[in-house]
């Protein structure tokens, strides 16, 4: 039945004035066509010439379509208007535009990528990938997976962009895609947050950006390492122009490490860079050595409360001859108190601002501005 | 941020004749004549420098031959004289970049788009050849709307793209043109091809 409506134009063009009759839009009257006659049935190009003309109330089903003037396809249009048509779709249209053809594959990675903020979280036996702060999210998973995201850790109607489920190789899926978001050339981005990588894939994941064609431009970066030193495999192929903020949560500070932290050029002009220290005692915890940073943050957030070592830390800072500005953050409400009172002993008040001091620099005209932020948070700067 | 506003720059009032309204007269590359408004040719950068510097007073527009447009068929010059008549008088949107726009097609436009996929194309390659700033906009938008939804390989067939041998031929010429950046976007395109066609969302 098909095959005789197919190879009858007119017949075939009364079907298209049926679907266009019916109100629909060209592209849901063409797939309705498909489905009737076949995927293949007609050129979507050629219904919707016709879909247009009836809907133009030109129903001449013999109109010879030859007299028309050569028509032209997107594959004709110069690169800026294909950048121009581009950056009007979100984020989801114009990456699958670039795998319609090497054209418009082009034309997408000459653009600044529709992301700029990306999180990554990849456990044992699924990966999650963030985008632009939780707006979309990928989701790849094996069959061991306990189906996270569908168990309260996000809104029940959270539907990821990308849902690659119950696959062995779910894992090498993920790391293509992170690639691939890592990997245009165009990419800027705000933040990159590492929240969480399973040790059995830290190796995989740190050799995704080995691969890279160019050094990855973010302003703040997150890495959440641990005691094998991730954060070294990682930062090397990050701009060392562009990156602001780096902050990494470490469980271990000792010399050595910070040493090869401080010796990577990434780290040597960046504005701030912060140190989450993940451990329960603070008896290990030597401040030298990380005062070769001459812009730090440090986050206290062990249990132990000796409010006596952390005064030595204080004092120890404002005796550094680099130390430009350090934000201590105590983490836990009542032991900036007793800080506070020791340091009223050894500091002037600055007239007219209570929460800020000043700590005169022996032999210098310069002097430490210290101040408490909120409950939590001591900011000591040099100042002249 | 909506166009609306977007910085513009103002039409020129004072360029609008008010006791007699001139019409120039245009002619597609496929001999079809068409009268437009002073006002109206204001819409479109190329066209405005052009009538600006030719001088013409309103006797030159009656008596001269009418100007021609070599690249732009009858169809296609139908479709842009029809925008600028209705957008005459309109302040015209500089996109210099520093703000993102957001364009709505309004009720008009979408009507004068409702055209096939070829036509509009070409619409869009006039509208740029005729600097006609914000039907560019409108167009684009237009094509843009249509990846709503759809996968790539039904984005291959609403844009019109070449098939599989005509894409090796422009293949084949890009090589040979040997643009430096050609064999990299092959070979990442390739690789992404053989993902399975999936995008990474």
């Amino acid at each position: 039945m098909a095959e005789i409506l197919l190879s009858d134009p007119i017949t075939l063009r009364r079907c298209i004035l049926l679907e266009c009759l019916s109100g629909e839009s060209v592209w849901t009257c063409f797939m309705n066509f498909c489905n009737k006659l076949g995927n293949n049935a007609i050129e979507y190009q050629e219904f919707e010439y016709w879909f247009m003309r009836f809907s133009r109330k030109e129903y001449e089903l013999d109109y010879n379509r030859s007299q028309d003037p050569p028509t032209r396809n997107i594959d004709n249009l110069p690169l800026e208007i294909m950048q121009k048509v581009l950056v009007d779709m979100n984020v989801k249209e114009r990456l699958n535009s670039a795998l319609v053809c090497k054209k418009l594959y082009n034309a997408v990675s000459t653009l600044k990528p529709p992301y700029e903020d990306l999180q990554v979280i990849i456990k044992d036996n699924s990966t999650y990938l963030f985008i632009n702060h939780y707006d979309y999210f990928n989701y790849y998973c094996n069959e061991l997976s306990e189906e996270g995201y569908e168990i309260g850790f996000f809104p029940v109607n959270a539907i990821p962009l990308k849902r690659y489920k119950d696959k062995k190789d779910y894992q090498e899926e993920a790391l293509k895609d992170i690639h691939a978001f890592f990997n245009q050339p165009r990419l800027e981005l705000k933040k990159l947050n590492i929240e969480k990588v399973s040790d059995k894939h830290w190796n995989d994941f740190g050799a995704i950006f080995e691969k890279l064609h160019q050094k990855v431009k973010i302003k703040e970066i997150f890495i959440c390492t641990t005691d094998k030193f991730e954060e070294l495999q990682i930062l090397p192929y990050i701009n060392p122009s562009f990156i602001e903020k780096i902050v990494l949560k470490i469980d271990r500070g000792t010399e050595d490490r910070i040493e090869r932290i401080f010796e990577m050029e990434q780290c040597q002009n960046v504005k701030m860079i912060e140190f989450r220290l993940d451990f329960h005692r603070l008896e290990q915890f030597r401040v030298e050595n990380f005062t070769k940073f001459k812009r730090f943050a440090l986050q206290f957030s062990c249990y132990n409360r000796d409010a006596e070592k952390l005064m030595e830390i204080v004092k120890t800072l404002l005796t550094s001859t680099t130390l430009k500005l350090v934000h201590l953050d105590l983490y836990y409400q009542g032991r900036v108190e007793p800080i506070k009172t020791e340091l009223d002993k050894i500091t002037e008040e600055i007239r007219g601002n209570s929460s800020v001091r000043k700590f005169l620099i022996p032999n210098s005209k310069e002097y430490f501005e210290i101040e408490f932020i909120g409950d939590t948070v001591i900011r000591i700067e040099r100042k002249r | 941020m909506s166009v609306e506003n977007a910085p513009v720059v103002d039409v020129d009032e004072a360029a609008i004749p008010v006791e007699k309204k001139m019409y120039y007269r245009f002619e597609s590359n496929d001999k079809k004549e068409f009268r437009v408004s002073e006002l109206a040719i204001q819409q479109s950068e190329t066209l405005n420098r052009l009538v600006e510097a030719m001088g013409y007073t309103s006797e030159d527009v009656e008596n001269k031959p009418a100007i021609a447009i070599e690249n732009i068929d009858g169809k296609t010059l139908k479709l842009v004289f029809q925008w600028c008549e209705h957008h005459k008088g309109e302040a015209i949107p500089v996109d210099d970049g520093s703000v993102p726009k957001i364009v709505e097609i309004p009720e008009f436009d979408a009507k004068l788009m409702d055209i096939d996929n070829g036509l509009l194309f070409k619409l869009i390659w006039a509208a740029d050849y005729l600097n006609i700033v914000q039907l560019l906009n409108v167009s684009c938008k237009k094509v843009a709307n249509m990846a709503q939804g759809k996968t790539p390989a039904q984005l291959r067939r609403v844009y019109l793209l070449p098939s599989d041998e005509e894409d090796e031929a422009a293949k084949r010429a890009a090589q040979e043109a040997q643009d430096p950046r050609a064999r990299e976007v092959e070979e990442e395109f390739e690789e992404r091809k053989r993902q399975g066609g999936n995008s990474f969302f």
